[in-house]
């Protein structure tokens, strides 16, 4: 019997890449899991099979070793990954996106020299966020002043995704202090340089196979290192933060899935007062709403992708996805975790990691809070006379 | 007259009219043991994953341990509720989450002291108001949970004492408990021939396992527990060995009770602990707590904490004089920790990214509060009892 949850259905090009994906994960990430929550370990293992199997590189254009793949495959990837191990699926996100400024907006020499890495398997990193400024990036410190033709990049940025793995950062400063979010530019920064210190990793709820960590910037780069033009950087942070949000309904829609089969199985199989729990409404109709609101997820995913990879404008869509898919999350993971009860509180039940895992899809690529202003905003734009 | 026991109380908070003079200066009192004592262990013993044993000795001598004990066996012979629920909320607030002492005084105490022989409870008693013997109880196990009738571990009698064999899981105090209570069958035939037996530290056979790893409650040493022909002399069993079903029973209200007691103090220190954070909060240039959406959300979550604190003050009076009733304890039960998830849910999320990280201590709120719908008898067990009391079920044609 196939389960009643709503499945896309790929081109071949696409279901190529989801076939590599899903036996990666089969066979290799869905075992590693739980190792990787309990040490907290970047699984470099992983890495290196999402490298080798292209699809760390999958999103990038042919012309730079990359897979070409369309944002269906890339979301579609994710997905599949996240069922079996969300940090996995998390630095994917990371491998596919961190490099997202340089396609809107890099030299040609930029992108041969990052995106080559890349699809290599050294990460780029997107360095947007500081300790005081998240949502607000207007709020940013860390600034860059010009030194004849060079810019000297001073602050500390910090919630870097694959932070410390990852060997360049895509680094958000201030050129124009006065003029807000008018006056950030982002520049490309390598890790090794003197000068860049990554020396704070964070101690997290969950996905705790991904890396977060600081950025300390005191370091002299180029022009020729800054990506787009000056000033003008904010338009590439958000349509970055588009696509990541169409990700993080990817990863978030894995997640749930990955919670609807750990409760199905063991509503079938737990018995209590002599019969298995899946007989018990509470327990029965928590799994229709999961599957009802899996599907409706899933189905706003690849209608967003699709959208995406049609050439259409998905700001508001993937803001919609985005919230709704990591909400729907949230509810099949607290389902999953009070189908499994006690068992469900303690390690290493795979729902136990999952609760954890999934609170960040509510918090990164933009809050759920963040999410209703941009698609209220939208509402206001669009009704405006 | 009590307010509240926020440090940065509302203007308008709600006076909580159960308490007398006595309560608030018991409750400075309990303030200053768990700020002093408790409090600033705590992240060690979550390191440890276990409170250290000293801290029941200190509680004991500050007589807060069997608070309802007889005088002669050291105890204050207060059994107004209200002391232990202020020691509950002022735990929740300044002390430590996995110390739990109040599992030991008034959930496993009691019957020592009202099933043990005399000279069980001359021994006993004492030691436990001291702190120096600290107390768990072995009910649960992986096939048994709710559903006590599921229950394999078994008690056989051996002339005139019994013998034990069988497993326990998530044993709060596991590890610490230096006397378990255990709930063996001893009927097998019957789904409620149950017996509770005392098994002490050193008993051959008696093993602890595991300490569990968990979601949250870090500091609390959850444990298995392993029997294997633990020999248990006729001075050990508590009451009749055919009742204890019974006797299981009627500490359950209590229970969910003192859950329900712990769920809206760790619920009001959420709110309170966010609506700090939220008025230092800068985004977009405004105070995070002066948007719209931090202010209405804080208030609905405000007015719930207020309404149902309440109704669970209400279940402390009718506990006191004796009347709370299974259903009552149940709507307590399962209102307040449904309420626990839904506010450190919405203050995790007004905290946005610190709210995932350790160092937040809502995030670590967070992973605690899951068990809270699932611990001493599910949100699905409470709405059962509660809607058996509707008389709902079609009946059987006579």
């Amino acid at each position: 019997m196939m389960n009643p949850i709503w499945e896309p259905e790929f081109e071949a090009a696409d279901a190529a890449f989801v076939a590599r994906a899903d036996e990666l994960s089969r066979s290799h990430f869905a075992g590693r899991a739980a190792e990787i929550d309990r040490l907290q370990e970047y699984p470099w293992d992983n890495v290196k099979r999402l490298t080798s199997a292209g699809l760390a590189g999958m999103f990038v254009p042919r012309q730079f070793g990359g897979g070409g793949s369309t944002l269906t495959a890339a979301a579609a990837v994710v997905e599949r990954i996240s069922i079996d191990c969300a940090s996995t699926s998390a630095i994917l996100c990371a491998y596919q996106l961190g490099a997202f400024p340089l396609l809107l907006a890099g030299t040609d020499a930029q992108k041969e020299q990052y995106l080559g890495a890349l699809v290599g398997g050294e990460g780029v990193s997107f360095a947007i966020s500081e300790r005081g400024a998240g949502s607000d990036p207007a709020a940013m410190s860390a600034s860059a002043s010009p030194e004849g033709a060079e810019w000297l990049l001073r602050g500390e940025k910090y919630w870097i995704g694959n932070g410390g793995a990852s060997r360049y950062y895509v680094a958000f400063v201030k050129t124009d202090p006065s003029a807000g979010a008018r006056g950030i530019s982002a520049f490309m920064v390598d890790k090794t340089l003197p000068g860049i210190t990554i020396d704070e990793y964070v101690d997290k709820m969950g996905i705790r196979g991904t890396q977060t960590s600081n950025l300390k910037l005191d370091v002299r780069v180029r022009d020729s290192e800054r990506v787009g033009n000056l000033n003008r950087a904010m338009p590439l942070a958000l349509k970055t933060l588009t696509v990541g949000r169409v990700m993080v309904a990817a990863q978030s829609v894995g997640l749930a899935l990955g919670a609807f089969q750990e409760a199905t199985q063991r509503a079938m199989t737990r018995e209590t007062f002599g019969s298995p729990i899946v007989d018990h409404q509470a327990v029965a109709f928590k799994l229709a709403d999961i599957a009802t609101e899996i599907s409706a997820a899933r189905l706003m995913l690849y209608e967003a992708a699709h959208t995406y990879d049609r050439g259409g404008d998905v700001a508001a869509l993937a803001a919609m996805t985005k919230l709704f898919a990591s909400e729907v999350s949230h509810r099949a993971a607290d389902a999953a975790v009070q189908i499994w009860g006690g068992l469900g509180y303690c390690k290493p039940t795979k729902v136990e990691r999952i609760y954890r895992d999934q609170r960040i899809m509510e918090i990164y690529e933009g809050t759920s809070e963040i999410q209703r202003l941009v698609i209220s905003r939208a509402i206001r734009a669009a009704a405006r006379p | 007259v009590f307010l509240s026991w926020d440090d940065d109380p509302r203007n308008s908070s709600m006076i909580r009219r159960l308490f007398e003079s006595e309560h608030d200066d018991f409750r400075a009192t309990a303030r200053r043991f768990f700020e002093k004592e408790i409090g600033p262990h705590a992240s060690q013993w979550r390191e440890d994953g276990i409170v250290a044993r000293a801290a029941f000795e200190k509680a004991g001598k500050c007589g807060f341990l069997l608070m309802w004990a007889n005088a002669r066996y050291g105890g204050a012979g207060v059994d107004d509720f209200r002391y232990e629920q202020i020691l509950i909320e002022e735990n929740a607030r300044y002390g430590e989450r996995g110390f739990y002492l109040t599992l030991h005084s008034r959930l496993v105490a009691p019957y020592i002291d009202q099933l043990g022989t005399p000279e069980l409870r001359d021994l006993l008693i004492p030691r436990c108001v001291r702190g120096e013997t600290i107390l768990a109880i072995a009910m649960t196990e992986p096939d048994a949970g709710s559903d006590l009738a599921g229950m394999r571990t078994r008690a056989i009698k051996d002339g005139r004492s019994w013998v034990i064999n069988g497993s326990k899981t998530y044993i709060s105090n596991g590890q610490l408990a230096d006397a378990v209570v255990v709930a063996a069958k001893t009927d097998p035939a019957s789904k409620r021939g149950i017996g509770l037996f005392l098994v002490e530290s050193g008993m051959p056979g008696y093993r602890r396992g595991r300490r569990l790893k968990k979601m949250g409650l870090d500091a609390q040493d959850t444990s298995e527990l392993f029997f294997d022909d633990v020999r248990v002399p006729e001075s050990h069993v508590l009451g009749d060995p055919g009742l204890g079903f019974s006797y299981l029973t009627r500490l359950l209200p209590e229970e969910r009770l003192i859950t329900a007691v712990g769920s809206i103090a760790y619920a009001q220190q959420a709110f309170d602990l966010t609506r700090q954070f939220v008025r230092g909060r800068k985004v977009f240039g405004r105070v995070l707590g002066s948007l719209q959406n931090t202010r209405f959300q804080l208030a609905t979550l405000g007015s719930e904490i207020d309404c149902l604190q309440t109704f669970v003050d209400t279940c402390v009076i009718e506990h006191n004089r004796g009347a709370l009733t299974p259903v009552l304890a149940a709507e307590a039960k399962l209102l307040a920790s449904e309420l626990e998830g839904r506010v450190v849910d919405q203050c995790l999320q007004l905290h946005g990214g610190a709210g995932y990280m350790d160092e937040y201590p809502i995030s670590r709120m967070y992973r605690d509060a899951r068990v809270s719908r699932i611990f001493a008898g599910s949100s699905e067990i409470m709405r059962e009892i509660i809607a058996r009391d509707l008389d709902l079920e079609e009946r059987q044609p006579a």
